[in-house]
């Protein structure tokens, strides 16, 4: 019978992902001095999980390593030898190579990877009690052939010959048959049937339902469905609930005016039920937040063996669920948190034993749901950070940045691009990324960054984001005969300014009072260009927004209604536009584009001309 | 038509084993593990049990032994699905109450081959 392998391929890799996730676990947790036979029999069977899997797809160089990994273990938990630190980075090293690895297979890449080789070698010479080389690999030959002595199974393409052995009663007998299966007795035993049908009567709860598969046990609690599946429903979803708001507002008011109960009520019922189908759908795209912190025991191990330092991480809240696409790019930003945090927060254990505190600094990331937030934390019990060195060094870059300053807007400073307090550049945190890409990260996804910190006892760096990417809370307001949206998330408030209250100062923005508070004052209209107005408002209507800790306030031309929007990435489309986070369809079928209220505003606080959107 | 049930802690294994099974005509439930092997073969009739050696919870061995326990088990026959086909696991096996074993990575002719066999 032919079999398309691919069918499994898939599979076979988010398994062996998710194995190699385990042996990282179980490293770390031997790390930590744990060395719990049952730790050790996990990374057995994980490695021999995947050995197992590799054979069938004929991933040679997988299998032949982790069949010297498994063998590794195997003799590790039948007490032949001790695992120490060196077994540790043995092991994080591999599941480093076996991932890049899989990552060559996934690619489609077959060819020989000279880091397997290394790998194998590596293990072996572990194995055979010399100190692991790091680099160089001398008994190359050595595994090479004692691997393939072992693994005589996996020399064969195995479904090669499935087209010649089609499966008939009479198949002609393979040459490996011989040794593929065996039977303990000829004759199975022939009266099983009858057997459990008879016994069956005298257990009536395990009674089997003749001819009706036995469901009661949950046969499929859950199954595996591609993302593209998933996103095509979400997008699906979205183009129903535009649909829904279009005919609300072109049918709604008829309704209404003609007093049409049984249509206002079925438009009120599609209106629940589309609502309903679209938070269902988006609960599917929803993962809890242990696929972002499981990946930081590691990261957390190795910057702080790397630094000489001590740290213990806790994680709280990784049931806390966020949309799919949010979890994949909050990886990046807070592990650059995370490395900051024990580079630059948690003192070496001396400076922490001479300060009074526990040797071991703790460092704990937190998940939980804040309304429609996820609010992420992490804190460290460090040092805290240096208002004066903050302070200095932000006059010295011309930040600007003076003792008066409150510690929330000296804090703020860290967050401005090209600062950076460390005295010396070192190869973790000082790689030319500093906070203020974690900020953009951050408020690119429609969430925001803020620090606490207190000297001597540590620093809290609290990220905030929307739940999903996919639907949005949007102010829509008029800016001439086009509307724009404002996240809500971001609006503080809308107010009525006199014209007293706006100072307009040559060649800097203008400024607006409100209630004793001097905000920068965005023409929109200016921002977007869109042809002047002949006359200004003689009430100027003003939106005050608030994000990355700055205040300004959007002139608008006017207030058009608050609305949950379906966003549309402009990017993916046409272009990204700066200025523009993206775009929607309104209920009327206009389009129209959601601002970046970080981009508008930014261009204003740094006192640059006004940039355009166009 | 037969029920089989596949037991093996991979998804890649239980999945090409189920899919060689049912387009065979077989009906195949799965489990995960030596326990959930357990809950199922004794929350519904198997006709056949295909099985791992390597599982946590409870590994194949003592799968065998605890189904060759129960009253329904006594003669259904068990197939071990093993990476290696040494002396050792042989004895073991048949120790256990195993009817056969199948060497893993497998070729759906010989896993329908030998099922058919059994099932004969």
């Amino acid at each position: 019978m032919a079999i398309d392998l691919n069918r499994f391929i898939a599979t076979f890799f988010d398994e062996a992902h998710e194995h190699l996730e385990s042996i990282e676990g179980c490293a770390m947790a031997m790390g930590s001095g744990k060395q719990d036979p049952e730790v050790l029999n996990a990374i057995f069977r994980a490695a021999h999980s995947i050995k197992g899997g590799s054979g069938t797809f004929g991933f040679t160089q997988l299998t032949e390593t982790t069949h010297e990994m498994e063998t590794l273990f195997d003799g590790l938990r039948k007490g032949k030898g001790r695992a120490d630190e060196t077994t540790v980075r043995l092991l994080l090293d591999a599941c480093d190579v076996f991932k890049a690895h899989l990552a060559r297979l996934k690619e489609g890449s077959r060819g020989v990877d000279p880091a397997m080789d290394e790998l194998r070698a590596r293990l072996v010479g572990y194995r055979a009690g010399a100190a692991p080389p790091a680099t160089k690999a001398p008994k190359k030959e050595v595994a090479r052939k004692e691997a393939a002595k072992k693994l005589q199974p996996t020399e064969e393409a195995f479904f090669a010959a499935e087209e010649a052995a089609p499966p008939k009663e009479a198949a002609p007998p393979k040459k490996a048959t011989g040794t593929a299966y065996g039977l303990f007795e000829d004759e199975p035993a022939a009266a099983a049937e009858s057997t459990i049908v008879k016994s069956a009567e005298k257990f009536g709860f395990f009674e089997p339902q003749a001819g009706e598969p036995n469901r009661r046990k949950g046969d499929s609690s859950s199954i595996r469905v591609s993302v593209e599946k998933i996103d095509r429903i979400v997008n699906l979803v979205g183009e129903l609930v535009i649909a829904q708001a279009m005919m609300q507002q072109s049918v709604g008011s008829a309704a209404q005016q003609q007093q049409d109960e049984h249509l206002t009520h079925s438009l009120a019922t599609l209106d629940r039920n589309t609502r309903d189908l679209q938070q269902a759908v988006m609960s599917i795209r929803m993962m809890p937040m242990e696929f972002v912190f499981s990946r930081f025991p590691r990261v957390v191990y190795d910057v702080s063996t790397r630094l000489g330092k001590k740290v213990h991480l806790r994680t709280q809240g990784q049931e806390t669920e966020l949309d799919k696409e949010l979890i994949e790019l909050l990886i990046d930003p807070l592990t650059h948190v995370v490395r900051n945090a024990i580079d630059h927060g948690i003192e070496s254990p001396e400076e922490r034993a001479a300060a009074g505190k526990p040797e071991v600094g703790t460092l704990l990331m937190r998940a939980t749901h804040r309304g429609g937030s996820v609010i992420i934390e992490v804190s460290d019990d460090g040092r805290g950070l240096d208002r004066e060195r903050i302070i200095a060094k932000g006059r010295e870059l011309g930040m600007g940045g003076d003792d008066s300053m409150t510690d929330q807007q000296v804090w703020g400073l860290i967050f401005e691009a090209g600062f950076s307090t460390a005295r010396e550049v070192t190869n973790l945190s000082g790689r030319g990324v500093g906070m203020d890409v974690v900020r953009r990260n951050i408020t690119s996804l429609g969430g925001g960054v803020s620090v606490t910190s207190a000297k001597g006892e540590g620093t809290t760096i609290t990220i905030h984001l929307p739940l999903t990417l996919a639907v949005l809370d949007g102010m829509i307001v008029g800016v001439g005969d086009e509307q724009y949206i404002v996240p809500l998330e971001f609006v503080a408030e809308a107010i009525m300014p006199n014209a007293r209250d706006i100072q307009r100062i040559v060649n800097q923005a203008s400024l607006v009072a409100v209630r004793g508070e001097y905000l920068p004052l965005i023409n929109l209209a200016e921002v977007v260009q869109l042809p002047r107005n002949d006359a200004p408002r003689p009430e100027p209507l003003c939106l005050v927004v608030e994000v990355d800790n700055r205040r300004a306030a959007l002139l608008v031309d006017s207030l058009i209604g608050q609305q949950q929007l379906v966003v549309k990435s402009l990017d993916a489309n046409l272009h990204s536009v700066p200025g523009v986070a993206g775009a929607t369809i309104l209920g009327d079928g206009r389009v129209a584009l959601i601002l970046d209220v970080s981009a508008v505003t930014r261009t204003t606080a740094t006192r640059a001309p006004s940039r355009s959107l166009a | 038509m037969k029920t089989i049930l596949a037991v093996d802690d991979s998804a890649t294994m239980r999945e090409m084993v189920a899919f060689v099974l049912e387009s065979a005509g077989y009906r195949v439930i799965e489990a995960e593990d030596g326990a959930q092997g357990l809950d199922r073969a004794t929350a519904t009739s198997v006709d056949l049990v295909i099985t791992d050696q390597n599982m946590p919870n409870m590994d194949g061995l003592t799968l065998v032994r605890s189904l060759r326990e129960l009253r329904d088990y006594k003669s259904v026959p068990i197939l071990l699905l093993t990476t290696e086909s040494s002396d050792s696991m042989k004895a073991q096996g048949r120790a256990a109450g195993a009817t056969g074993w199948l060497v893993k990575p497998f070729d759906p002719a010989t896993l329908l081959e030998v099922v058919q066999k059994v099932l004969r």
